[in-house]
């Protein structure tokens, strides 16, 4: 055979494993989507099929008007939103504190954010759990947020991006009589917006996804977060209902995904960054 | 002390206070607690009754849950472990060339890493359907009859990692094509003018220099899968019979009637934890990972 043949053959075959790949990541996408848009007996229907058949909407209307998706939806974005912005202010103030200002206690400070990184959730689940009973926190916002209204790794990585800033800024604005906090404001915060994107992004993933933490501090059906809610659906007898479990499965899917597709350089350093789940 | 540095303590310890606040109620607190616990006899309604290490004992010698569930956790990190690795680095090698079709493939592959594990966990729970699911239909179309995936004891632990390596294996990927790009072009081209065919390359260079980024990989890798739970909570409660019990399933089920118990596992996980953090950092610092 001779070279451009070779080539050819080459080419197809790498085309094929591309793909290949992308059928593995996304099947299961398009798979969830048909079933979301079919009647339940068509799901568990013995004939393939690889569009939804008959179509139909009434698993949406039905999860959305006699369940409590909507108001899991609510809730899940109540604790996303809350936990973001309190993260936020947490771990900008304590970056700034641990990169740019000088006092006793420093060291110990670092210590104490990197080490308390390396402590997984799944560790510390159990008394904090103990510690929301014996609060009654349990089934509150407040039990939902607080514990994760600070995340070490995000005040490490945003620690990591201030030093990128010249530390020469603050003292020509300090000069100019500007306090700590509106060196802060003026140009520390102005100059990290890519860090700081990252942190959001990162940080919505982590608390959207939350499964361990949310089921346990949850016992009232209307204060369940997506996840929490969708995994309870089931039938008596222990079949699983499909027909609600899908759509509501899209439905939790779509804001993230929107989210990566038009923030995809944010959520790729973040998660490169921060590799290890809390 | 002059009063400006005085001024600056004061505003450094003003902006840490929500911080260590935090950190204290919510993390370490807790982790001492944890440990605190785990030397407790007790179920949460009756009285807490000190017994040393015997819960340690009682898990390491006698609780054939807990020997199963540290077991299944090693076998769950060294499958997951390795077949990850193997995919990531395969399509990191696909994907590396800075180019528009390539950046669309690498986001194709992240998607599985951004949806929430549990949502896509059942998803993939009725695609392992046995009878009606995407899976065995999909192979009896070509001849194969699939097995019962979640139903079969054999199998299940087989099935809940296929699930993680979909659900991940884009992150490690683009995490290795960082690596991949930060490689010197010359000395690919300097092989090349040698006459290097790929493989040599491969194995001469990319191997030794993608070495520090491989063994940061590893490590994340090994910490994530000693953490595996959600998935398998949703897919399969840690069944069937306890096949796919892992170290967190143990917890979790034993929060409500043994906190001793639970927390002396919490302690177990922290310590593997622990260690392949000690010595990711304690290599990294040596030299090896510049990252």
């Amino acid at each position: 055979m001779n070279n451009a043949g070779k080539k050819n053959i080459l080419t197809l075959a790498l085309l094929l494993l591309y793909v290949l790949i992308a059928l593995f990541a996304l099947m299961p996408f398009g798979i969830m989507l048909k079933s979301s848009l079919e009647p339940y007996s068509s799901i568990v229907s013995l004939d393939f099929h690889f569009l939804p058949n008959p179509f139909t909407i009434e698993n949406y209307i039905e999860v959305m008007t006699q369940y409590e998706l909507p108001r899991w939806f609510l809730n899940s974005v109540v604790v996303a939103v809350v936990a973001i912005l309190l993260n936020l202010v947490v771990d900008t103030l304590s970056a700034y504190a641990l990169q740019r200002l000088e006092y006793p206690g420093k060291k110990l400070m670092n210590v104490l954010v990197i080490s308390a990184q390396i402590i997984p959730v799944q560790v510390t689940v159990v008394p904090l759990y103990l510690m929301m009973v014996k609060l009654d926190w349990i089934d509150t916002y407040k039990g939902l947020i607080l514990p994760v209204a600070i995340s070490p790794f995000i005040i490490f990585f945003l620690r990591q991006s201030f030093m990128q800033i010249p530390k020469a800024l603050d003292e020509a604005a300090i000069i100019d009589g500007c306090s700590r906090i509106s060196v802060l404001w003026h140009i520390i915060l102005p100059n990290s917006i890519p860090a700081l994107g990252t942190s959001v992004v990162l940080k919505f993933m982590w608390v959207w996804g939350d499964y361990m933490w949310p089921s346990l501090v949850t016992k009232n059906n209307a204060m369940r977060t997506l996840p929490v809610g969708i995994a309870t659906f089931q039938r008596a007898g222990g079949t699983i209902p499909w027909e609600l479990v899908m759509p509501s499965a899209v439905l939790s899917s779509i804001p993230i995904v929107l989210l990566f597709l038009f923030l995809q350089k944010y959520f790729i350093t973040g998660l490169t960054e921060g590799a290890i789940k809390g | 002390m002059s009063k400006r540095k005085r001024q600056e303590m004061l505003s450094a310890y003003a902006l840490l206070f929500p911080a260590i606040l935090l950190l204290l109620v919510f993390m370490l607190i807790p982790m001492i607690n944890s440990a605190w616990y785990s030397l407790f006899k007790w179920n949460l309604v009756g009285e807490k009754k000190f017994v040393g290490l015997s819960n340690f004992s009682f898990m390491f010698v006698k609780d054939a849950s807990f020997k199963k569930a540290l077991l299944n956790t090693c076998v769950y990190t060294i499958i997951n472990m390795v077949s990850t690795l193997i995919l990531a680095l395969g399509c990191a090698l696909l994907f590396q060339k800075q180019s528009r079709v390539n950046s669309i493939w690498r986001a194709i592959i992240f998607v599985p890493v951004v949806v929430p594990m549990t949502v896509m966990g059942m998803v993939w729970k009725m695609l392992y359907e046995p009878q009606y699911g995407a899976i065995n239909q999909i192979l009896s179309a070509i001849g194969i009859s699939g097995p019962k995936w979640l139903f079969d004891s054999k199998v299940a632990m087989l099935a809940v990692i296929l699930f993680n390596v979909w659900k991940e294996f884009g992150l490690y990927s683009i995490i290795l094509v960082g690596g991949l790009q930060k490689i010197p072009a010359e000395l690919y081209e300097a092989a090349s003018v040698e006459g290097a065919n790929w493989w040599q390359s491969f194995r001469r260079i990319t191997m030794p220099m993608l070495r520090p980024i491989m063994f940061f990989t590893t490590t994340i890798l090994l910490i994530n899968s000693f953490k595996a739970f959600d998935h398998i909570w949703v897919m399969t409660n840690g069944g069937p019979g306890n096949s796919t019990t892992t170290l967190v399933t143990y917890i979790y089920t034993k929060v409500f009637d043994s906190v001793g118990l639970a927390s002396a596992a919490s302690v177990v996980l922290f310590v593997m934890v622990f260690l392949v953090t000690m010595v990711k950092n304690y290599i990294g610092r040596d030299g090896a990972i510049d990252e």
